[in-house]
């Protein structure tokens, strides 16, 4: 009896041993980043998960580039099995049915809206599929240096509310030379990472009808704050060639004109806290981006990664594995992990004192953001916990990119052309959104007309 | 009978040896060609199967007003930069064809520009043409002039990339060099027998002597000029407002930001026109003015 029992366990042994040792391990290629914090975070997921081993190659160096090589890559029918992709481009590549529908997946797996924020979570579907994962994300807010506004008689702790503080801040904040030539500016509305769409949202603007199929960039409420931008920069900052010239001075980190006080406020992204916390003398502080009109509600923009699998994989279920883990709080907490080590290393070889920091980064997933919060916030100095609180807490009222459209990318490059002409006075506000309308409605068009998805 | 085999042996031969590079050509550089030629006469986003739309690029094209801005911005950059170069290259050879102690450190220094990776050498030259701290508006400040804002300024950014390539005209100071090293010495001296001064002898011998070599660079210059991409690509992005949106940065941009391949391909075949018109005019002009021994 012992002894059957004996032989009937080692047999079962034997089988479910075998069956784990000899299941096949599936490779997924996966074309992303390659720094040492993320290829340590694919390995732990590969000890996580034995049967699924992830080749790693790096989708481009410059993260606006990524669409060269992977066009080429779809084009040649050998595009990897999982990817990065640049929310900004998501949709028109989406269209073309380039990604593996994982509604299916997300169905039986109940991955749920409710469980992520809701701009970038809604970026990733077309035509009701969903295509993508958001993974990290990013938002913009405004940030002013408290240095300056004591030195003009400002309230250090008091922060600009609306486009007219902005301006009576800037009054005081501008400084000039015998000869007239500003030396100190307030506020430069088109640098640090503003660019017109967050003055166009902050006002109100809508840049597309709800089909997504009209631009309607000469929106009265967008040509008003481009207006606005115009009359700023010529008003405060000596018009858009001397404040471009100016800002053409500070190149590279440490010169920083916020940080070497030349430029006292600036819209720019919460990858800001990690460059600031590297400037102890600096005191600044972080706020919504100032509306038009008191009593107007604040947004901003996000833009960001998305995961996504290839259409033509062979191995769907093992990639939606993957990627589910990577944008969700498992792989933000072995990412965040694999970053301190990281930077616990670079602290050794250059010998910094004191003890790196993780920021955590926005995870579109909101259970990623509870995990990486509970751990990390608290060891962080309270100010820049209160500064993080504002730039998570903005994932709730931010615009995603993918709102520019189906040709996303036509739009940016046709707004930001349409601004330079507007600041440097080579068209009116209106006549340049409107330029710009009947391009990119022209590619519009276009794009819809070739759409593969249906 | 024999030498047939003979001639069919050699002919094998030949083909035998100069097939990697032919598999190659029609492979990499003759299938393309063709393959964008019928790509120009159609809709194609890459992603899916091109769609045969006849003219159709070609007529949006002419419409298309940033076409004609990015060719306007093509030429006026081709204009300024061939003459200042082959001047400069040209000036610059003769110098550096002196008979002087420490010569072959001289043409490695001016030289070396041209042998600079050009994505370091954009980075550079940001830095040179920074308006307040760049070298070449501290330069013009010292003799009191105020310098541009260069890459921030509608007018002064394409200038300031002329600039740029002008530093890197080394390889044509070489074939310049070559160049003048093939002129006879004895003309020289017979024209000395005969009484010409220096000045003299440079304009009726140098430069005629020197003229097809300057037509080769001029004809090589234009078909590389009107490529111009990678200064406007790191540099610029084709800005400030547009004004350094050079053609070839537009295609790529059409190519693969856009997902318009089509649109591209056929803006490449009118660059290859263009430069293909151009090219047959100057030689049709170069039989007034170059001159071979």
């Amino acid at each position: 009896m012992n002894k059957k029992l004996t032989v009937f366990l080692s047999i079962l042994f034997l089988l479910v041993f075998t069956s784990t040792a000899f299941a096949e391990v599936v490779t997924i290629s996966f074309w992303g980043w390659i720094s040492p914090e993320w290829v340590a975070t694919y390995r732990d997921f590969e000890k996580q998960y034995p049967n699924i081993k992830i080749k790693e190659s790096l989708i481009s160096q410059e993260w606006a580039s990524t669409s060269e090589k992977f066009l080429a890559a779809m084009a040649a029918g050998n595009a990897p099995d999982a990817s990065v992709q640049n929310s900004h481009q998501f949709s028109q590549w989406a269209s073309q049915d380039t990604f593996y529908d994982i509604t299916p997946f997300t169905k039986k797996d109940k991955v749920a809206a409710k469980d992520w924020f809701a701009p970038q979570w809604k970026g990733t579907f077309f035509a009701n599929k969903q295509f993508a994962l958001p993974g990290i994300t990013d938002t913009r807010v405004l940030y002013w240096n408290k240095n300056m506004f004591k030195q003009v008689g400002l309230n250090p702790e008091v922060a600009p509310k609306t486009w007219k503080d902005l301006e009576n801040f800037s009054e005081k904040l501008t400084k000039k030379d015998a000869s007239g030539n500003i030396t100190q500016f307030g506020f430069i509305p088109y640098w640090g990472n503003s660019w017109t769409w967050i003055y166009g949202w902050l006002n109100g603007g809508r840049f597309l009808d709800s089909t997504g199929k009209k631009v309607t960039c000469d929106d009265p409420r967008i040509v008003y704050a481009l207006d606005w931008m115009v009359k700023f920069y010529d008003k405060y900052c000596g018009g858009a060639q001397v404040a471009a010239s100016f800002l053409q001075g500070f190149q590279g980190a440490a010169n920083d004109p916020f940080v070497t006080n030349k430029v006292a406020m600036q819209i720019n992204g919460n990858w800001q806290l990690w460059f600031f916390a590297t400037f102890p003398q600096l005191e600044y502080g972080a706020a919504p981006p100032p509306v038009p009109k008191e009593g107007m509600k604040p947004t901003t923009w996000s833009c960001g990664s998305y995961y996504a699998i290839s259409a033509n994989t062979k191995h769907p279920e093992e990639a939606w594995t993957f990627i589910k883990w990577l944008a969700g709080p498992e792989g933000a907490k072995a990412y965040a992990k694999n970053v301190l080590e990281q930077r616990k290393k670079d602290w050794t070889r250059q010998q910094l004192s004191g003890e790196p920091v993780y920021v955590p980064d926005l995870f579109n997933n909101k259970q990623a953001m509870k995990v990486l919060q509970d751990e990390y916030l608290p060891k962080l100095p309270s100010k820049v916990q209160e500064e993080y609180k504002l730039v998570a807490d903005a994932l709730n009222w931010t615009h995603s990119c993918t709102e520019m459209g189906l040709v996303g990318l036509t739009y940016w490059n046709e707004m930001d052309a349409a601004t330079q002409a507007a600041l440097y006075h080579k068209m009116t506000p209106k006549e340049a959104l409107l330029q710009c309308k009947q391009r990119v409605q022209k590619a519009l068009d276009e794009a819809w007309a070739q759409v593969k998805v249906k | 009978m024999r030498r047939s085999n003979l001639k069919r042996q050699e002919i094998f031969a030949f083909y035998t040896f100069i097939s990697p590079w032919l598999i190659g050509f029609v492979l990499f550089i003759g299938g393309p060609i063709i393959a964008s030629l019928y790509f120009s006469l159609t809709n194609y986003t890459v992603l899916s199967s091109p769609e045969f739309i006849g003219f159709g690029n070609y007529s949006s094209l002419f419409n298309d007003p940033l076409f004609w801005k990015s060719l306007y911005n093509t030429v006026y950059y081709a204009v300024l930069f061939i003459p200042l170069g082959i001047l400069v290259a040209f000036t610059m050879s003769i110098l550096l064809n002196q008979d002087l102690k420490g010569l072959a450190i001289y043409r490695t220094i001016y030289y070396l520009p041209s042998i600079v990776p050009a994505v370091a050498n954009a980075i550079l030259w940001i830095w040179l043409l920074n308006p307040q701290w760049g070298l070449i508006n501290m330069l013009l400040k010292a003799i009191g002039i105020q310098g541009p804002g260069w890459l921030t300024s509608e007018q002064w950014a394409k200038p300031g990339l002329v600039l740029m390539s002008i530093w890197g005209v080394g390889s044509w100071i070489i074939i310049y060099l070559a160049g003048l090293q093939g002129v006879p010495e004895q003309l020289y001296e017979a024209a000395e027998v005969d009484g010409a001064t220096k000045l003299q002898r440079f304009f009726y011998i140098t430069v005629p002597l020197m003229t097809p070599t300057i037509f080769f660079t001029l004809v090589t210059g234009l078909i590389g000029a009107f490529q111009v991409f990678t200064q406007a690509y790191i540099m610029t992005n084709g800005g400030p407002v547009n004004s350094t949106l050079f053609y070839a940065l537009y295609l790529f941009r059409n190519a693969f930001n856009y997902l318009k391949m089509g649109y591209a391909s056929a803006m490449a075949w009118i660059l290859f026109l263009i430069v293909l018109v151009l090219t047959l005019i100057q030689f049709r002009l170069a039989r007034k003015w170059v001159f071979y021994e």
